[in-house]
């Protein structure tokens, strides 16, 4: 399944995270992850970042995480939506 | 009904801060515009709650009052419901980071400052982090520490925030 179009979930209010999707060429997923808590928490982000994407096969896309302090669920959740609006026809 | 309310109204207020910015740019033409945001600082189920609605109030006057006396005009102003708490805005006649320093110091300095976050963006919407002006974090009204790994670590109970907000507010 690829990323159809660019779109965004989230926002950058405090303990929210804004993901974007842009398509990209070929099969391959780019990942950036930006967080205010890199240090403690940025391996998990991309651990779940990267399993979702995986679970949901997305494919040719970039994925920018802005992190503002997310639980884990609301980072799940944001990245459900923005995989779903990015593969909507 | 959305699996997600709170995470629908944050995601609503964060549209609503970019529209307003193209709107105002319309209306002001000529203005160089930041724009302010006062929500509850508490577990969306005290914002809820109806206790503390007040306060979105106060803060809006109290910055309303600083930028008067700043000599900064605002060109606009208005507070709205979201199903996680209630909200309000103003758009000032400033650079963001003039607004910016002004918010943060309402924050600090009012005594009821810690339950309130003013977030501050520029003419097109863009939000500005204290880390990005310089300014020390956010204390979890708690403990202390960094708040955001207070929140994000889940460290503490809403009983345990609610006593707090209680205690500050009898202060």
């Amino acid at each position: 399944m690829k990323a159809l179009e660019a779109v965004t979930a989230g926002s950058l209010e405090s303990s929210d995270v804004l993901i974007t999707i842009t398509p990209l060429d070929g099969e391959g997923v780019e990942y950036v992850i930006d967080s205010i808590v890199i240090k403690q928490f940025g391996k998990r982000i991309r651990q779940v970042t990267e399993e979702m994407t995986r679970q949901a096969g997305l494919g040719g896309a970039r994925i920018h995480v802005q992190d503002r302090g997310a639980l884990e669920c609301t980072l799940r959740a944001r990245l459900e939506t923005a995989i779903e609006r990015s593969t909507a026809s | 009904m959305s699996r997600h309310p709170v995470l629908d109204a944050r995601e609503l207020r964060w549209r609503k801060k970019r529209e307003l910015a193209g709107e105002t740019a319309r209306q002001f033409p000529e203005a160089r515009a930041a724009f302010a945001f006062c929500t509850l600082r508490m577990p969306a189920a005290l914002r809820i709650s109806g206790k503390y609605h007040g306060l979105v109030a106060l803060f809006q006057n109290a910055l309303r009052k600083t930028l008067g006396s700043s000599g900064i005009a605002i060109l606009a102003f208005g507070t709205e419901q979201y199903v996680d708490g209630p909200g309000s805005w103003l758009a000032a006649e400033c650079d963001a980071m003039t607004l910016k320093r002004l918010a943060v110091e309402l924050e600090e300095e009012h005594p009821q400052g810690a339950l309130i976050d003013i977030d501050v963006a520029d003419s097109v919407g863009n939000p500005l982090s204290r880390r990005d002006m310089g300014y020390p974090a956010r204390k979890c009204l708690v403990c202390g520490e960094d708040a955001v790994l207070c929140s994000a670590g889940e460290n503490h109970s809403l009983s345990e925030i609610a006593d707090r907000v209680e205690r500050m507010l009898a202060k």
